[in-house]
């Protein structure tokens, strides 16, 4: 194993330096007491690194066969300092730009504002809404309630049945890690990958974080599948947009 | 015209034990290896990493120069042989160590009882 290691790290020399004393330096090394090894290998390491960053290697052309092809280098072997810098500087700032761009695609789309969008009218404007909308007309502004209504309501249909509600338990229960009572941003971050199976757990705490405080602190009242009854204004099991803003208030 | 050996002084240790092993006869980098373990007693070792790339610099530097091996020696093994000019350095290096050393005993002496 030592020796295959000392092989690669003796190859992995600039060329001139190899094929000049590369066969020498192996044979002192197969030469070698077994208890010296560990410190020749340490010294090919060394040795390594000082001839790709400290010692000019001059290029040992061979000439060429006669009537055979000729090659020739344009420029050294070595990749030149200054564009190792620059390269490594506009890598970094495109890895930058996409995973901006990425982050920035991430949020448009999974922002309330996308979720309420059009299809689901303008909340602003009187008559706008269709049967069935979740915010009456007329209404100045949307409700704490009436997102967080729509982003329980799974299946859009404008009525929280009793899975939904289930459902809506079971995950700001899932929310809630630590049982602390508030749902943080982190507490959703890590899991995403199963709210975003679920409702998505980002668009969910967009949604619900009314203030962007970045912490939800009423989140386990409606958790609470007591208070999910008493929304309950009619005892029909189902929750509408209107039972939930009558509670709030 | 030889350049002043002073100014390649002073010398780093591996060079300075290369130098020296090379004074007393042509030698390839693994007598040099063991040439330097013996005349310190073993107490500096120089790896073939740190060898070779040394002989390349003071080969280039004119303090050792490539020669032909010995008869029977084959063509495996490159031979080095201490210059003219590396000799006057090594030399120089010997004074000057000297000094250094004279200097060090007066010191230690006037300090130590």
């Amino acid at each position: 194993m030592m020796r295959w290691v000392y092989h690669f790290l003796i190859r992995l020399h600039p060329n001139p330096f190899r094929a000049r004393h590369g066969r020498e330096m192996e044979e002192i090394f197969e030469d070698s007491d077994p208890g010296t090894r560990g410190w020749l290998l340490r010294d090919a390491a060394v040795s390594l690194v000082r001839q790709w960053t400290l010692r000019e290697q001059e290029e040992s052309t061979p000439a060429p066969v006669e009537g055979g092809p000729v090659f020739q280098l344009v420029g050294a072997d070595r990749p030149d300092a200054k564009a190792v810098v620059h390269g490594s500087l506009v890598t970094i700032a495109l890895w930058l730009t996409l995973a901006g761009l990425m982050t920035y695609g991430a949020a448009k789309r999974l922002s309330p504002r996308s979720l309420n969008g059009s299809s689901r009218g303008n909340p602003q404007v009187a008559g706008a809404y269709a049967p069935g909308e979740r915010t009456a007309p007329g209404a100045p502004a949307r409700f704490f309630g009436d997102t967080l209504f729509d982003a329980l309501d799974a299946n859009g249909d404008g009525v929280l049945s009793n899975g939904e509600a289930n459902l809506a338990r079971l995950l700001l229960h899932t929310l809630d890690r630590n049982r602390d009572g508030v749902v943080t941003a982190g507490e959703c971050g890590i899991r995403l990958p199963m709210l975003q199976r679920w409702l998505g757990g980002a668009a969910v705490f967009q949604i619900i974080d009314r203030n962007g405080d970045q912490v939800i602190e009423e989140i386990e009242e409606w958790a609470s599948p007591s208070l999910l009854r008493a929304a309950d204004a009619d005892r029909d099991g189902r929750l509408t947009p209107e039972e939930v803003r009558g509670y709030r208030r | 015209m030889l350049p002043d050996p002073n100014s390649q002084l002073p010398l780093n240790p591996a060079t300075f034990h290369i130098l020296l092993a090379l004074a007393g006869e042509d030698r390839h980098g693994y007598s040099i290896m063991q040439e330097v373990a013996r005349h310190s007693d073993g107490r500096y070792r120089i790896g073939p990493g740190t060898l070779y790339d040394s002989l390349d610099r003071l080969s280039k530097q004119g303090l050792v120069a490539e020669v032909p091996g010995p008869e029977g020696a084959g063509a495996r093994r490159r031979y080095y042989q201490l210059t003219t000019f590396g000799r006057g350095v090594l030399a120089a290096e010997v004074d000057r160590l000297q000094v250094v050393l004279a200097h060090a005993k007066r010191e230690l002496g006037e300090v130590m009882p």
